[in-house]
């Protein structure tokens, strides 16, 4: 990684616990992890299967689908994946779909779905018992929703193509999860690509989408309903403030988030900014804390 | 559409309960019959539903692998169980050159009672039915038994 480009999140010195070790923790590539599908195999046969097949798997204490995944160079491959028996995914981008917690027979959306981590992870929480709308704009990112689905034997999702901001409001889902395109700084690691945020055109478009995706989110989502707002990056514009403009419109209330994993608190101000004092409720987590991907998460209900 | 596994494969019939098929094109999907799937189909311009089930061709039906990597554990008829030699050439050569006790057309492929995926059987030969991009996946294992 060329370190010098850290100089992109300077400006979160102050908001950053330890930010030495933070800074540290970019220049380390983050562990591999993966969730094992038990929708097609069950927990304890992969484990056995994966170590007779000379795999180093290591279960990851909070989340039991969860492994990490030592000395893999290429896990998007091999004839395990290809079975659809395990998804490779970051151990912070699990955690959405799991504070989203959806239940059995609810209809729940996905509004930005691509390239369906998230999405088939809400498949297997439910069991392919409930009915998960997947919606991208982006044909060529559904195509690796579709294989995604296909791979993993997820039956219950359904795939539309609305631009997210202007998403039918005919069906009141019980569940939304808005996962929006983001500037990525959380993914910003050893051999990473350098975050959006630099651009400040980019940075700017992005975060009117997703204020315009939240609030059609919500819009959308039953009175009584939850929705998940997750970014993997560290911009409160993108996130806090995106938040906090729902928050004090009324259309939603935050819910504490309860994870068994080291995160920091939302900010309650950034800059000139103040925010509502629940933003605190939301979570930041960080590679120093968690050694993942830097993720922000808000949980959500909209008012009866 | 459904007697299809039962006829070729013995999958039995209950497999699919509480599943609905649907024809788009080609090709019939297979998607859980939840509640909220009719109000959906009605209220949104639907991409794609569930996983392909099987895809019509002019004179026959083609099992997908995907159906079949969930449903085939349950076949009792026209599966095809590789030992380590026959996956080892079938994963370099996509084909395999042995008499096997099954009818020909398409097969299961099962490896240690794992279903691989789709298989096509005549004249004494075996070949790969798996799609390329499944295929060139599953001969890169396992990668991760390096230090």
């Amino acid at each position: 990684m060329a370190i010098e480009r850290v100089h992109f999140f300077n400006r979160y010195k102050d908001i950053i616990p330890d930010f030495e070790g933070f800074l540290e923790s970019l220049r380390q590539p983050p562990p591999v992890y993966i969730r094992v599908n038990t929708l097609k195999i069950d927990s304890g046969d992969f484990i056995s299967l994966m170590k007779e097949r000379g795999y180093d798997l290591f279960p990851v204490e909070g989340i039991e689908e969860a492994f990490r995944l030592n000395h893999a160079q290429t896990p998007g491959s091999g004839l395990e994946y290809s079975l659809g028996y395990y998804h490779v995914q970051g151990l912070t981008s699990l955690f959405p779909a799991k504070i989203l917690d959806p239940l059995r027979d609810e209809t729940i959306l996905d509004l930005c779905a691509a390239p369906g981590g998230k999405t088939t992870q809400l498949a297997q929480l439910i069991q392919n018992h409930g009915l998960i709308v997947a919606n991208d704009p982006r044909i060529e990112r559904l195509t690796i929703l579709r294989s995604h689905i296909d791979r993993l034997g997820t039956t219950s999702i359904l795939v539309t193509r609305y631009h997210g901001q202007a998403f039918p409001g005919r069906i009141p889902f019980q569940r939304i999860l808005v996962d929006p395109p983001c500037s990525a700084e959380g993914t910003y690691r050893a051999g990473g690509q350098p975050p959006l945020s630099g651009d400040p055109h980019a940075f700017s478009r992005l975060t009117g989408l997703q204020r315009r995706l939240l609030h059609r989110a919500i819009d959308i989502l039953r009175p009584g309903g939850t929705l998940v707002y997750s970014t993997c990056t560290y911009a409160p514009e993108e996130n806090e403030a995106v938040v906090d403009e729902v928050v004090a419109m009324g259309k939603a209330e935050i819910l504490p988030i309860r994870l068994p994993f080291a995160h920091s608190h939302g900010l309650t101000s950034w800059g000139e900014k103040v925010f509502h004092p629940d933003l605190t409720k939301t979570a930041r987590f960080y590679p120093h804390q968690v050694n993942s991907w830097g993720f922000f998460i808000a949980h959500l209900r909209k008012p009866v | 559409m459904k007697d299809y596994f039962s006829n070729r494969f013995g999958i039995p019939g209950d497999t699919f309960k509480a599943m609905r098929l649907l024809r788009s094109g080609r090709t019939i999907w297979l998607v859980a019959d939840v509640l909220g799937l009719d109000a959906a189909f009605r209220s949104l311009k639907i991409e794609a539903s569930g996983v392909p089930l099987l895809r019509i061709r002019e004179s026959m039906v083609k099992p997908t692998t995907s159906a079949l990597q969930l449903f085939g554990q349950r076949a009792t008829r026209n599966a095809v169980d590789l030992d380590d030699e026959a996956l080892e050439t079938f994963l370099e050569a996509g084909t395999v050159s042995k008499t096997y006790p099954v009818e020909p057309g398409y097969v299961i492929l099962r490896w240690k009672g794992k279903v691989l995926g789709c298989g096509l059987y005549g004249r004494g030969k075996l070949r790969s039915q798996i799609p390329l991009t499944t295929w060139s996946n599953m001969k890169g294992r396992p990668e991760s038994a390096e230090p």
